[in-house]
């Protein structure tokens, strides 16, 4: 449904470098799929939705929707925003502020060729507001809405077209915490129920699981991978990827067999590797709640990846704990809902097939906004 | 689900840039030929010899140059015109800015009125304001001058003022500049973050100190800007040099064109001469706009960026409000109340007597100054001409610059720092020049003598204020407001009518009146460009207060001033409404 093939676009500031906003992008999105781009700001992600919409021109590669080539940078094509039959809701929701609910929904109605009856396009903007749950509010006037209702009347007038395709630039954003959430759940709803082909942009990694299908995580202007929220978090290929997505114990080591690595916190053994040879670099990405706290038993038997430690400090935060737990001077962070005792000897285990091993000093590039 | 992206049938659209390089261009081409073209102009016509036009065959000469800069009055000129900016400047800048002060941070009883009181002497003709104190400070009749002689006992039937003076002049320049001078100060202060100097008190550095080591360091470039930006604009001032002037028998540069440029009995056209000065005054104004960049770039690195809660605290002035407001309020009485009183006082008088008791047998009281309007062709004529001036003007400034600040803001290019460039021009030319300019392009030509000629002018001067105003409005427009439209399949041209154009409203109409005022009370481009077919108010009132007919120019002032304030008064009513939708 989108299909986006080496897509780059560069900015030239005056009298710096050149600036990679998009690198060489590739995305496919399917007809009928909840697409998330999500990275940190300046990751690329809106420019590449602003690229599809039209509304930024890319310098290279290729844009094709619903089989209709909207941009080639080879065959010199550019469909202007307007003729790209979208929908699209903006960040600031953009309602124009000297229309009504009615006349804004409209507006992308009144553009239709051929043109539309004013019964029919009534009727729509009826069924629009319906879907948003702002049914009879067309004659209202826009400045005095709350920023949920602007937020409804924004998605209202981008569906109002039935487009088959449907772009979000951080749509919640501007929403409180609890709006967001219920708002979120609206979305995801409507998206399935209409069908439509999403592409939506967040920095938010709760709302990006939420909400996708798939999800592609951006950094400078690139792609570092795409896949379902599930392969992203438990199968991170980049480390950064995984930071991005929750908080992550890491630990330096050196591979020791093509299944273990030495740390600090003791031989680790992770999941069989023939990429990476004996004696490289490496760096451990374990999750706090992938560590296991077994409390002391004598005669436990020790199992594989199992270790002693003492717990050094506790944080409670409400649903769940986050301890410091010492182990061979490394301190990992653990996150279990039972209560131990601060100060005490503790046993942790991290399961094998948990571990992620990355190459050494990949870390390094791992943006410091990112993570939590 | 049945829409589907359009342009199934055409291929390889650039359309995006194609829109935006021709209508750059176009712009910038409509710019060029009102700004710097004239210029060329007048460079040509500065090395013409006597009776020749700019681009008339012939030979080039230095002559001009030389006539215009070894003459006996050439160094009075110069003198006298660096003397009335300069002094107007040092006096005024000091009153403007405790005015602004007082307005932005003290508590002044009225301070929040100081924006409708001091629009009021903005839209009234500096002409009007010099013709009210003529007939206030005139040696003879002069109404104070009457006064003060009968208090102290002096029979000498003169004095003890003079208005037709070096003084006379930048007193009443003075008088007039402050209003916009203390608008330009005002916008210094509120760029100033206050946290600055309250971090400073809270350091405990009492508030003169604060005011010393902190506030006047941080303000200096900024004021000095103003006081430079001022005294260019001293330098194009003509119709208070030309009301006063030749009676004190002083002679600015602005009126040296002037008159060097009336055609006279015995000599055939000498534009080289004008040509000359104009040059002169042209290196002047770009000498100073240069000092004026430098220094806005030393207050941008200055300026805080302060946020809509931009709240300093005001300085309770206690009893000492009272004589802040007296200040003030003073300032009003001799700017507006004064002139305009005695002027419409004049206006029913068949002669002018000063309004002493002494002389109250002799007050003819008539209506035939009005009346006479009537038939002078006053209404039909010259009157509409003016309004339709005006009004053309305005439009076309406000619709131009419109479209200049969309380009600026929305499709930046090395072509659109270009047209902001060539925008800016013109605070770096003096109106009288540019003016002359306009002058020496079209003289020979269809276009001369007519309104048109008069409208461009008016647009090629009020070009940068329009652009600075419509930038800003323009950049506080959220530009999804625009793509929002784009992605609902409108084009570009219905995204700028619909969207752009009707939010931008407010901005478009507060500018659009104050070019209309503002054209509506000059003198300056109707005495230099307007000839037999194109006559304005400001060419009648100025031959019959030269015919010393003062009772019918305070009349037809009167009027005008009346059209201006109404216009203004109504004109901020709409403007508020229109905010409020």
């Amino acid at each position: 449904m989108i299909e986006i093939r080496g897509l780059g676009k560069d900015f030239q500031r005056a009298g710096e470098s050149v600036v990679h906003a998009l690198r060489t992008v590739d995305v496919t999105v399917e007809r009928g799929e909840f697409f998330v781009l999500l990275g940190p700001s300046g990751s690329g992600k809106t420019t590449l939705l602003r690229c599809v919409a039209g509304l930024a021109v890319p310098d290279r590669g290729e844009i094709v929707l619903d089989g209709v080539t909207v941009y080639s940078g080879d065959k010199r094509i550019l469909v202007p925003p307007e003729r790209r039959g979208l929908g699209m809701v903006f960040q600031s929701y953009a309602i124009w502020p000297h229309m009504t609910i009615l006349e804004n929904v409209a507006l992308p109605l009144t553009q239709k060729r051929p043109r539309l009856g004013k019964a029919e396009i009534r009727e729509r903007v009826a069924r629009a507001l319906a879907l948003v749950g702002l049914e009879g509010m067309e004659g209202r006037p826009t400045p005095l809405l709350s920023g949920g209702q602007q937020q409804r009347v924004a998605l209202a007038r981008s569906l109002a077209t039935e487009p088959v395709v449907l772009l979000m630039d951080e749509p919640l954003s501007n929403l409180d915490a609890r709006l967001r959430e219920e708002v979120r759940k609206e979305i995801r709803s409507l998206a399935a129920r209409l069908d439509i082909t999403t592409l939506y942009v967040t920095h938010d990694q709760v709302e990006a699981m939420e909400l996708a299908d798939r999800i592609a995580v951006m950094h400078e202007g690139d792609i570092l991978q795409q896949g379902s929220p599930e392969e992203l978090y438990c199968r991170p290929e980049d480390p950064r990827v995984a930071q991005f997505f929750g908080s992550t114990n890491w630990i330096d080591g050196r591979m020791r067999d093509k299944d273990a690595v030495e740390t600090a916190v003791g031989c680790l053994a992770v999941p069989d590797s023939d990429t990476r040879a004996i004696g490289d670099a490496v760096v451990v990405a374990v999750r706090p709640e992938d560590v296991e706290l077994i409390p002391d038993a004598p005669g436990a038997v020790p199992e594989e990846n199992y270790f002693r430690g003492r717990v050094v400090s506790n944080v409670f935060l409400g649903d769940h704990r986050v301890y410091t737990i010492e182990v061979g001077g490394f301190p990992l962070l653990a996150r279990t809902l039972a209560s131990v005792l601060v100060g005490g000897d503790i046993s942790v285990r991290i399961p094998r097939e948990r571990v992620c091993v990355f190459r050494a000093g990949s870390r390094n590039e791992i943006p410091s906004a990112a993570g939590s | 689900m049945g829409s589907t992206p359009g342009a199934h049938s055409q291929p390889a659209l650039f359309r995006l840039r194609q829109f935006r390089q021709p209508g750059a261009l176009s712009v910038l081409a409509v710019l060029v030929v009102l700004v710097i073209v004239p210029l060329f102009f007048m460079v040509l016509a500065s090395f013409r010899p006597e009776g020749l036009l700019p681009l008339d065959p012939g030979p080039f000469t230095v002559s001009p140059y030389l006539e215009a800069f070894t003459g006996a009055d050439f160094r009075p000129i110069i003198r006298d015109t660096l003397l009335y900016a300069g002094l107007g400047v040092l006096f005024a800048l000091p009153i403007a800015f405790v005015f602004a002060f007082l307005t932005e941070r003290t508590d002044m009883p009225l301070r929040n009125s100081m924006y409708v009181l001091m629009f009021v002497p903005m839209s009234t003709p500096v002409f009007a304001t010099a013709l009210g104190w003529v007939l206030l400070l005139g040696p003879r009749g002069g109404t104070v001058n009457v006064y003060l002689r009968a208090l102290f006992g002096i029979d000498s039937g003169e004095g003890p003022f003079n208005i037709f003076s070096m003084t006379g002049l930048v007193f009443v320049h003075v008088l007039g500049i402050i209003p916009t001078m203390w608008l330009f100060l005002t916008a210094v202060l509120r760029q100033m973050d206050p946290a600055l100097e309250e971090a400073a008190l809270a350091s405990g550095a009492s508030r003169w100190q604060v005011l010393r080591t902190v506030t006047a360091p941080l303000m200096r470039p900024g004021v000095a800007a103003v006081g430079i930006y001022f005294f260019v604009t001293g330098l194009e001032s003509l119709e208070l040099p030309l009301a006063l002037g030749p009676t004190a028998g002083i002679e600015l540069l602005s009126t040296k064109i002037f008159f060097s440029l009336l055609p006279s009995a015995d000599l055939g056209v000498n534009y080289g001469i004008p040509a000359a000065f104009g040059m002169l005054g042209l290196a002047m104004g770009v000498l100073g706009s240069l000092i004026y960049i430098r220094l806005v770039r030393q207050t941008s690195q200055f300026a805080v960026i302060t946020g809509k809660g931009y709240r300093p605290r005001l300085i309770a002035l206690g009893r000492w409000k009272y004589v802040a407001l007296g200040a003030v309020a003073l300032f009003i009485l001799m700017k507006v109340v004064l002139p305009f009183a005695i002027l419409l006082y004049a206006s029913f008088l068949r002669f002018y007597v000063p309004p002493v008791l002494e002389f109250a047998a002799d007050m003819r009281w008539t209506l035939l100054h009005y009346t006479r309007l009537l038939d002078y062709r006053f209404f039909g004529s010259y009157f509409v001409n003016t309004l339709i001036v005006a009004v053309e003007a305005a439009t076309l400034t406000m619709l131009l610059v419109s479209f200049i600040g969309w380009l600026v803001v929305r499709r930046p290019s090395k072509l659109t720092d270009l047209i902001n460039v060539v925008a800016f021009m013109p605070l770096a030319i003096p109106g009288v020049i540019s003016t002359l300019a306009l002058f020496l392009m079209f003289v020979g030509t269809p276009l001369y003598g007519t309104l048109i000629l008069l409208t461009l002018a008016f647009v090629a001067r009020y070009l940068a204020f329009g652009t600075r105003l419509m930038h800003s409005a323009m950049l506080q427009l959220h530009q999804e407001l625009e793509e929002a439209s784009q992605a609902s399949g409108a084009n570009n041209l219905q995204t700028f009518i619909r969207i752009t154009l009707r939010l931008l409203i407010p901005a478009f109409l507060s500018g659009w009146l104050w070019v209309l005022v503002h054209a509506a009370k000059d003198f300056s481009v109707a005495l230099l460009l307007a000839s037999a077919g194109s006559v304005l108010v400001a060419n009648i009132v100025y031959e019959a207060f030269i015919g010393g007919h003062f009772n019918e120019s305070a009349a037809m002032l009167v009027v005008l001033i009346t059209f201006n304030l109404i216009f203004v008064v109504a004109g901020r009513k709409v403007i508020g409404q229109s905010i409020a939708q």
